[in-house]
């Protein structure tokens, strides 16, 4: 693993719970963890740990209930739900378990979505994205409907839309779930190499252990708590 | 994203094609039934616009021109006293039965109109002269009534045919030589109209009857025509209103006293439920279905205004195109059926615009509604399953 310094992502005593009373599930009990630059980091865990809350309160998509979060040297528990809006659409790309194709328009259409969030032109949105598709080798796919694709060929355009703004942080929410083992193998190694070309941040939040070996690092989640980290 | 929200409408078909059907039929019923409204209220004061006069006068307790009360015929000398009354001329109406060659009668409405002048004559005159029925027992008949007339028409020589111009016709009792034929506006019932001179319309009736139903005036030049109005009503004690103020006593008879608005109402009523059902199904399940690909786009960083004003400008199209197909059906239906003069129609722009409006607003208010689920939805759940 190449030397990696800078946080880009900083989480401090976070706390969450859901629920009132009785009902009261505390969620994540008091987290730290911090995400160098161009780290691929994993977290891992069985279900219930808490693993996709933290992912959701690092990608800026939930508050937590007290802590602090700083990603890219910004603090955005205090942020506006606009302002942190406005900051995941230029700063964060998202690869979904179930991918979230709009299923009615093409391909090239649904990867330039993050540019047409940010306000790029048509034009502009549609070279970039065939460009990006072609890194994921669907260009000659780009005018499809995402249904026309098997289940790793629209994760790969998943993850073409994630990175076609050139965010620097990318998140996976267990991106080869979905997948059998040699799919889940080769999205992961287009993952990574683009990832590490543009020098990009991932955080994954997974379950499967046939792709712990392209992380930088794994965190191991349990109970609300992170119980310890590896290095690969 | 707004192109965007556009691709995924037109997409999308058959919920596109479910939207703009539903507005599109929506806005068809709206504006053939608001036409088709309109159409037969303009047939309640059909004599009204067949005939005009800057002033009618008429008994002070007549409700519309249907009902005339017949007036005695020295009231139109006084009416003729009245300073500001450049001429004031008698108006005969009354509902009679023409007998048909099988025995049976088809009720018609007689005009009768002044000997010299025959004001108050409707003006399109397809056939013969209207001159003409200033001879003796010579009548003009309107388009309608030869349709009518010729349903059991049986010319002397035997044949049946339609009545024309010459043929012979039975009005309560009297016969009339068809002078001339002309177009005129139809009534809402009665009837079609038969025109004659007044002196021949008071010979049909039985001596002593009443035979005064209007007198038609008109006002010296320069003359205030409501000050002369009010002035023959003060004078004479009969009611006088001018034309356009009878007309809107007509129709707010019919409102008042008939079903028909309440029918036509309920019909636009269904008309809007139909759409506003239509529009807010679809949008609400176009929004419940696609609540994680929404999801993902709030996690993604699309605003909530972005995506209120993306559903918005959906519903708008939708909305603008249904409208479109709807009108465009309604306007052929009308062009279809005006030539025949049943039903009645008539589309006026203020229809037009009025139903534009409120589809649009029912398409608006619907993806208001819809949008409110995807305003409250947390960009998170795009992360659990």
């Amino acid at each position: 693993m190449s030397e990696k310094s800078e946080k880009v992502i900083e989480l401090t005593d976070i706390q969450k719970s859901f629920g009132k009373g009785r009902a009261k599930v505390e969620v994540l009990r008091g987290i730290d963890i911090s995400v160098a630059a161009g780290e691929m980091l994993m977290i891992e865990g069985p279900s219930g740990c808490g693993k996709t809350t933290l992912l959701s309160i690092l990608s800026g998509t939930l508050k937590p209930d007290s802590g602090k979060v700083v990603v890219l040297d910004n603090e955005i528990t205090s942020s506006t739900n606009r302002g942190l809006a406005k900051f995941r659409a230029h700063h964060l790309g998202f690869a979904f378990q179930l991918f979230n194709l709009i299923p009615s328009i093409s391909i090239w259409e649904n990867v330039s979505v993050p540019l047409l969030i940010q306000g790029v032109k048509g034009r502009d949105a549609k070279k970039r994205a065939i460009n990006i598709l072609a890194e994921v080798g669907l260009d000659d796919r780009a005018n499809l409907l995402p249904n026309r694709l098997s289940g790793g060929q629209q994760q790969r355009v998943a993850i073409a839309r994630a990175l076609v703004h050139e965010p620097e942080i990318i998140i996976c929410d267990e991106p080869t779930s979905a997948l059998d083992g040699a799919t889940g193998e080769h999205i992961m190694t287009i993952l990574r190499k683009l990832t590490s070309e543009k020098n990009a941040t991932v955080v994954i939040v997974t379950h499967d252990p046939r792709i712990h070996h392209f992380a930088d690092r794994i965190v191991h989640m349990e109970d609300g708590k992170i119980l310890g980290s590896s290095l690969r | 994203m707004y192109r965007l929200a556009l691709r995924i409408l037109f997409a999308d078909r058959t919920r596109y094609v479910t939207l703009v059907s539903g507005i599109a039929f929506s806005t068809l019923l709206i504006v053939q039934q608001a036409s088709v409204f309109c159409g037969l209220m303009s047939w309640t004061d059909a004599i009204l616009r067949n005939s005009r006069a800057e002033i009618w006068v008429m008994d002070t307790y007549l409700e519309q021109v249907q009902l005339p009360r017949p007036m005695r015929d020295i009231e139109l000398n006084r009416v003729r006293s009245v300073e500001g009354v450049k001429w004031a001329v008698p108006y005969f109406h009354r509902v009679l039965p023409v007998k048909q060659a099988d025995g049976q009668y088809k009720m018609v409405q007689v005009i009768g109109l002044d000997n010299v002048s025959l004001i108050g004559a409707p003006r399109n005159v397809v056939a013969g002269n209207l001159e003409d029925i200033r001879q003796p027992d010579t009548v003009m008949i309107d388009d309608y009534a030869v349709e009518r007339i010729s349903e059991n028409f049986i010319a002397p020589d035997g044949e049946k045919r339609d009545v024309r111009l010459g043929d012979w016709i039975d009005i309560n009792g009297s016969y009339f030589k068809i002078g001339a034929i002309c177009d005129a506006n139809r009534p809402i019932y009665g009837g079609p109209y038969i025109y004659m001179t007044y002196k021949q319309a008071q010979g049909i009736l039985s001596p002593g009857s009443r035979t005064l139903a209007y007198m038609m005036v008109a006002t010296q030049e320069g003359a205030d025509i409501p000050v002369v109005a009010e002035r023959i009503k003060k004078e004479t004690g009969l009611l006088a209103l001018e034309h356009d103020a009878f007309s809107w006593k007509t129709l707010k008879w019919f409102f008042a006293n008939t079903g028909i608005p309440l029918a036509f109402g309920n019909t636009v009523v269904l008309g809007l439920i139909v759409g506003a059902v239509i529009t807010g199904q679809t949008l609400f399940s176009f929004v419940t279905e696609n609540s994680r690909i929404l999801a993902a786009l709030k996690a993604m960083g699309t605003t909530n205004r972005i995506l209120l004003n993306m559903i918005l400008i959906q519903a708008a199209t939708a909305a603008l195109v249904g409208y479109g197909i709807g009108a465009g059906l309604a306007s052929a239906f009308g062009l279809f059926v005006i030539p025949l003069k049943k039903p009645p129609f008539i589309l006026l722009p203020t229809t037009l615009i009025i139903v534009f409006v409120v589809i649009f607003a029912i398409a608006i208010v619907c993806a208001l509604l819809a949008s409110r689920k995807v305003l409250v939805l947390e960009p998170d759940t795009v992360f659990r399953t």
